[in-house]
């Protein structure tokens, strides 16, 4: 049984040192290690769609797909957001509103750019005189999904590769 | 009524300044002077038998060699449908706000003005509407506009 708990969860895919005695135990890991684990794995995003592509990202939320069986869950405040799903048509109108909800989500924030529009401007690339040719004009992005709009799995996809992004982080790479 | 009628009355009206425009079967269309465009629209209102009391639709057209603007009318009680459009020069197009008769017109004409450049006189709040409020790259809907990060789609051989 013993045995069993240890292999389960958080311990198997973080560095552990382990060592039981009767009674408990010591368990032993990096501070890398035990911050990223829990911040890969409860990623709330702030609720941002702009255009179609928040459709998938409402149904990647639903039941079918079940956002939350990876922490994900929604949430109306940047304050409270460690995730930013932009999905949709960015406008220059719009563009200086999602400077300033960024800056207001509290340090670490990772951002995903969901959808052709949200990359590059998409289908209005040519011809427009509205559509901000790529959120990267405005802020960094860690994940790009293209697709028009990409399919929940697609979402889903990307969700992983920031968690893995996430889980490789070290702290004394920060600034 | 029937376009015939509705073309009669009007142009017993407004004679020489209003000009038949065939554009479909279930709206007569007219092509009307700048000038005199408050009148004939206070005109349309009014008229017990047109009564055209629902701004539908307002439209800014470029020409190429000149503006146009479009209003669609309908009226309730009649059951009727118009159409007129009034051509406007290239340089320095005005035309007299339509505001006060139909109040639908305000936020039309706001976004006519803003995206054409075609400026309408005595409107009662001349303000932008859709664009940025630091947007300083001129008239987006003409041709001939170019703005700084503006991509024309390129041309299929």
């Amino acid at each position: 049984m013993e045995k069993r708990s240890l292999e389960m969860g958080a311990i198997k895919k973080l560095p552990v040192f382990f060592e039981k005695f009767p009674g408990g135990g010591i368990l032993a890991t990096t501070l890398d290690g035990a911050l990223n684990y829990p911040r890969a794995c409860s990623m709330w995003y702030l609720l941002f769609g702009l255009a179609c592509c928040a459709v998938e990202l409402m149904c990647t939320g639903a039941s079918r797909y079940d956002f939350d069986r990876f922490g994900m869950i929604f949430r109306a405040s940047p304050r409270q957001a460690d995730l930013m799903i932009v999905a949709g048509t960015l406008t220059k109108k719009m563009a200086p509103r999602v400077k300033r909800l960024y800056d207001q989500m509290p340090e670490p924030k990772y951002v995903i750019a969901m959808g052709g529009c949200t990359i590059s401007g998409g289908p209005f690339y040519y011809d427009s005189y509205s559509v901000c040719k790529g959120i990267d004009h405005i802020i960094p992005v860690d994940v790009y999904i293209p697709g028009c709009p990409p399919r929940p799995e697609s979402l889903l996809e990307g969700c992983i590769k920031l968690q893995e992004k996430i889980k490789k982080q070290k702290l004394a790479e920060w600034n | 009524m029937d376009s015939e009628k509705i073309k009669k009355i009007l142009l017993e009206k407004f004679p020489e300044k209003i000009e038949e425009k065939e554009v479909c079967d279930f709206s007569p269309a007219f092509d009307v002077d700048k000038d005199i465009i408050l009148e004939v629209c206070r005109f349309l209102k009014e008229s017990q038998e047109l009564s055209y009391n629902l701004l539908s639709c307002m439209v800014g057209v470029d020409r190429g060699d000149g503006f146009e603007v479009i209003y669609c009318l309908f009226s309730f009680s009649q059951k009727h449908k118009l159409t007129l459009k009034v051509p406007l020069p290239k340089d320095n197009p005005e035309i007299e706000s339509v505001t006060p008769i139909w109040n639908a017109a305000n936020w039309h004409e706001r976004e006519i003005a803003e995206l054409f450049g075609i400026k309408f006189l005595n409107h009662p709040d001349p303000r932008g509407i859709l664009l940025p409020e630091d947007w300083d790259e001129g008239y987006p809907m003409r041709k001939d506009w170019e703005g700084k990060d503006f991509v024309r789609l390129p041309e299929k051989k």
